[in-house]
């Protein structure tokens, strides 16, 4: 939920700023502080929420912190802008193969959630193929010899030396349960 | 053909591991014996919520060095914490009511649920309280050197009511079991101090051994081998070691003797009651150790073996503490 | 000073045992296995061989713990150095340079900088341990909350030589981090924030998938953005260099060394406070400043150096009070605890062969980390010769098996990948992530001893007592010094141009 509210402030941000053409090679760089300052202006906010305990003597709650570092990010997001309102910071980087990223973060989050499902051993294979086959790995020796030895290694090492409770998952266990 | 037979291999290898690595998950509920005593057959994982080194960990490590003796079972000590103790809970929920997963815990898991208001019909009455190990008394500490200045307990709270709020009492934190008994000792006594958390025994210890703070409300094993004192120790008799040290009762605050933190075991309910009482066998024998003694002793802890609804009932009274000094405190909506 | 020598002496004879040497070996070895592992911090490697030390007798326990501890802080570095993921915490420091250098070929430059560094600055905090464990340890108990806060402020201050250029860059990184790390139960007294109701929030964000995700997973995202097949690091340099090489470090191992050893004997500042300060000294101290954070040699002396010496810091409370500073020293306390040991002032005098026992096998650690370390060089700098396509799936696997480690469930591996992603964007946008860790890892010690020194002296605390102020004025003088210095030198040369 809060991660929604923040890809509608990045938006709003970033509407705000298209008209001016001074900080347009800054854009990404804007809307990293943004982000930032939108989760200082959050806790800032939420920390009116806290209850007051009644203790004799604190000078301090719960809140004091939070809402300190919050005063310290407004100047230092200030003087993160100066240098690009100048036009002296060094633009945003052009983007590269953003395929590659999206599709093995992807991958990756779902391999998480398979693990509760088919268990870490199977999931850490399939997303080590994927993972091989997206970095243009067209080897089958390796492809297969890679995600063998990862888990028999996982599984020595992890599990057994270090007692790891790696996830089974629910299908093997129903299987040799 | 070749290439199919490597993977039939493979994947027949791969199953096997998966089939090697079922055994040590305890996701078969083990056929519970009607009849007969329990004999377990694989390790028993007890869980703890304090890391390696804290209270807890160390009673539970020498309880089953020493439950060895009695048994041919394997136990692991496992660490999980965070969540204010409740990860450690949880874990032992999630995992299946066989007798292999033991929760060694400590009131501050008690007033963990209390005091974030966690549901109490999952993270209490979901254990079976087996027994009660070990019952470690409050204790207010000073500098030896204060002492050996003339200061006393009388001189602490003296002192307290001259400063007016500004003695300095260092607690683990502040809504935890120490500030409570702080608190008791205060009203008790008609002073106000300060509070103020330093984290753990050892580094509250610290504080007072530098100065920073005046007293230290602990229990007796924070001064013992260091440059500290015990005034006031919660205990119906003066305890071996700390012989110099007046109880409560001898001070006048027979009301404040019995004030303890404890720890001890739970299990998941509907484990299996031949197991209960195959774990309370073997904390019977502990208890009449005499390493678990020692040990014990060393630290000014009273060992105890106390069972079932004899210990659900401290549970439920220090579920009753926890929230009347929550609310006075106004950290309980 | 012949008391203890010949208690030292007394000490070795203790070591040169069979049984101890091979205890001292196998918790060495066992130590950098682990500890290279990202995830499984020195006090889970420790914490793992704990069982094993109550069967034997004390001093063999802590010989093997010991070990363990002196190991596994060296093993952090590997994967720091090789695959910019730092096994441990304070090893974090040591990727700043340790990766590039990797990365731009002088691998085996980097293992050996580090593993000389992170032995001598081991025999430094040794040394100091021994000599002045009394004195120091009665030093470290007049720090009150005022200091340590001072101290952290101290810490906070080198992020202003962290981001060069980017200085205003690196400041938002670092209140950032301060945001985050106060992020679930604070610690005065339990009060809830910002877990918007989420249990798993409750401890906040750990620092070890923190740090995975940020410095390994962020590198990783950003490298496969700008991938091409069969790309490989530079041409590799595995020899590690000869021994006079290492004398153009010294002074930066030296300094680092007893620096480290200084701020670990605080307790709970611990390793990752003194290699962050350390490395920020040795790159005001340094002639070629611009080189830290591209790949500086003194970069990595300084951050293993101190990184190591202060675990002899740390040893420094547990022994002498019985407080321990680390969660590691925690585990070691436990050990001796469990067999009716109580650390303290009376240790020293009644189990005299213990103490100086575990002094002596310290040293032995330091020897055996050198001689596994030296052979173990030769086999993990080959992981940089792996194709991209087969190291950067591992890195992954790697990573998230490691944070699933840090409590066995998927919350530290969700931290982890969220940092990742954190980690890229900064990445990309020229955001430098070290000061998040800073702040991270500072956070909890800034508020706590704030809010202490508030409630035990009011804000008299902060500029009576002396130390404090010390304390805070060079703080101050840290960050000012620089700007001046810059303005004076650049005024010299206009006025040469006039």
């Amino acid at each position: 939920m809060q991660l929604v509210f923040l890809i509608v402030a990045l938006a709003v941000v970033w509407v705000l700023i298209r008209p001016f053409k001074r900080l347009r090679p800054y854009t990404g760089q804007v809307l990293v502080l943004a982000g930032v300052f939108w989760i200082g202006l959050l806790f800032f906010i939420v920390s009116y929420s806290f209850p007051t305990p009644r203790f004799a003597a604190v000078a301090t709650s719960a809140a004091t912190i939070p809402r300190f570092w919050f005063y310290v990010l407004i100047p230092v997001t200030i003087l993160a802008l100066i240098p690009m309102l100048k036009g002296e910071e060094v633009p945003d980087p052009k983007w590269g193969s953003l395929w590659r990223v999206a599709i093995v973060f992807g991958v990756l989050v779902a391999s998480l959630f398979a693990f509760r499902y088919i268990g870490y051993y199977l999931s850490s294979a399939i997303f080590l193929v994927v993972m091989m086959w997206v970095l243009e790995s067209r080897n089958r020796i390796e492809l297969i010899a890679v995600p063998v030895g990862w888990v028999i290694f996982s599984h020595f090492f992890f599990a057994r030396l270090l007692y790891v409770r790696l996830p089974i998952g629910t299908l093997f266990a129903g299987l040799f349960g | 053909m070749k290439r199919a037979l490597v993977l039939l291999l493979l994947v027949s290898l791969t199953v096997g591991v998966f089939a090697g690595g079922q055994q040590e998950q305890p996701a078969e509920a083990a056929p519970a014996a009607a009849e007969g005593p329990w004999v377990p057959t694989r390790p028993i994982t007890i869980i703890t919520h304090v890391g390696p080194g804290g209270g807890m960990d160390v009673a539970t490590r020498l309880f089953v060095d020493i439950a060895r003796e009695f048994t041919d079972a394997t136990f692991v000590v496992e660490n999980i914490t965070g969540g204010g103790t409740i990860n450690a809970s949880r874990a032992v929920l999630d995992r299946p009511a066989d007798g292999y997963t033991i929760f060694g815990m400590a009131m501050s898991n008690v007033n963990s649920v209390v005091a974030n208001e966690f549901d109490r019909g999952t993270f209490i009455d979901g254990y079976h309280w087996i027994a009660k190990i070990q019952r470690d008394p409050a204790a207010v500490i000073i500098r030896k050197s204060d002492r050996d200045a003339g200061m006393d307990f009388d001189g602490i709270i003296e002192d307290a009511r001259r400063r007016g709020g500004r003695q300095v009492w260092a607690v683990p934190v502040l809504g935890g079991n120490k500030h409570f008994e702080a608190l008791m000792i205060w009203q008790a006594t008609g002073v106000e101090a300060t509070a103020t958390p330093f984290e753990s025994g050892p580094l509250g210890a610290a504080a007072v051994l530098g100065g920073a703070a005046d007293v230290q409300m602990g229990n007796p094993f924070n001064a013992a081998g260091r440059d500290l004192w015990v005034a006031a120790i919660a205990s119906p008799e003066r305890m071996d070691g700390f012989e110099d040290s007046p109880t409560f009762a001898e001070l006048g605050f027979p009301e404040l003797n019995d004030e303890h933190i404890w720890r001890g075991f739970a299990v998941k309910q509907g484990t299996p009651r031949a197991m209960i009482e195959w774990f309370q066998g073997i904390v019977s024998q502990v208890h009449q150790h005499p390493r678990w003694r020692a040990f014990n002793a060393e630290n000014a802890i009273m060992p105890r073996a106390v069972f079932d609804d004899d210990f659900r009932k401290i549970v439920d009274s220090t579920m009753e503490k926890t929230e009347f000094w929550l609310r006075e405190l106004g950290m309980l909506d | 000073m012949i008391d203890i020598l010949v208690n030292l002496g007394g000490g070795f004879e203790i070591m040169f045992t069979p049984m101890a040497i091979l205890l001292c070996l196998l918790g060495v070895f066992a130590g950098i296995t682990f500890g290279a592992i990202p995830g499984i911090s020195p006090s889970m490697a420790v914490a793992l061989l704990l069982p094993m030390t109550f069967r034997l007798e004390p001093i063999l326990g802590m010989v093997l713990l010991l070990g363990a501890y002196k190991g596994a802080n060296y093993g952090g570095s590997v994967s720091a150095v090789l695959i910019n993921t730092p096994g441990t915490p304070s090893a974090a420091v040591t990727a700043f340079d340790g990766y590039p250098m990797a990365k731009s070929g002088r691998v085996g430059e980097a293992m050996g900088v580090s593993l000389y560094a992170s032995v001598i600055g081991g025999i430094i905090g040794t040394v100091v341990l021994i000599l002045f464990a009394a004195p120091l340890a009665r030093v470290a108990l007049r720090f009150w909350p005022s200091e340590y806060f001072a101290l952290t402020v101290l810490g906070l201050t080198t992020v202003a030589t962290m981001g060069g250029k980017h200085w205003q860059k690196a400041l938002v990184a670092v209140v950032f981090g301060l945001l985050l790390n106060t992020v679930g139960m604070e610690p005065f007294a339990g009060t809830r924030r910002f877990t918007f109701g989420e249990v798993r929030l409750f401890e906040g964000f750990s620092i070890v998938p923190a740090i995975i995700g940020l410095f390994a997973l962020g590198e990783l995202f950003y490298n496969l953005e700008h991938y091409s097949k069969g790309e490989k690091f530079d041409k590799l340099a595995y020899k590690l260099p000869k021994l006079s090489y290492y004398l153009t470090v010294w002074k930066n191992i030296t300094r680092a060394g007893i620096l480290g050893t200084i701020i670990g004997i605080f307790p709970g500042a611990g390793g990752t406070i003194a290699a962050f300060i350390s490395y920020d000294v040795e790159k005001r101290f340094s002639k070629k400043p611009d080189e830290f954070g591209k790949g500086s040699p003194e970069g990595v002396a300084a951050a293993e150096s101190s990184n190591s010496s202060s675990a002899g810091g740390a040893l420094v409370p547990l022994l002498a009070l019985g407080i321990p500073g680390s969660a590691t020293a925690a585990v070691l306390l436990s050990s001796l605890l469990v067999h009716g040991l109580n650390p303290g002032p009376e240790m020293f005098v009644d189990e005299p062969e213990l103490v100086y026992g575990m002094f002596a096998s310290m040293f032995m650690a330091n020897a055996f980390i050198l001689v596994v370390g030296l052979l173990g060089a030769q086999l993990f700098v080959r992981v940089t010769d792996l194709s991209k396509k087969l190291l950067y799936p591992l890195i992954f696997v790697f990573a998230i098996v490691g944070s699933y480690a840090v409590t066995n469930s998927m919350y530290p591996v969700v931290v982890c990948l969220a940092f990742g992603v954190v980690g890229w964007i900064f990445r990309r946008y020229g955001f430098p992530t070290a000061p998040i860790v800073l702040g991270i890892v500072l956070g909890r010690l800034a508020e706590m001893s704030f809010r202490q020194a508030l409630m035990i002296g009011g804000i008299e605390s902060f500029y009576q007592r002396p130390l404090t102020l010390i304390m805070l004025l060079t703080a101050i003088a840290a960050v000012v010094y620089p700007i001046v210095k810059k303005r004076i030198t650049g005024r010299a040369a206009i006025g040469r141009e006039d």
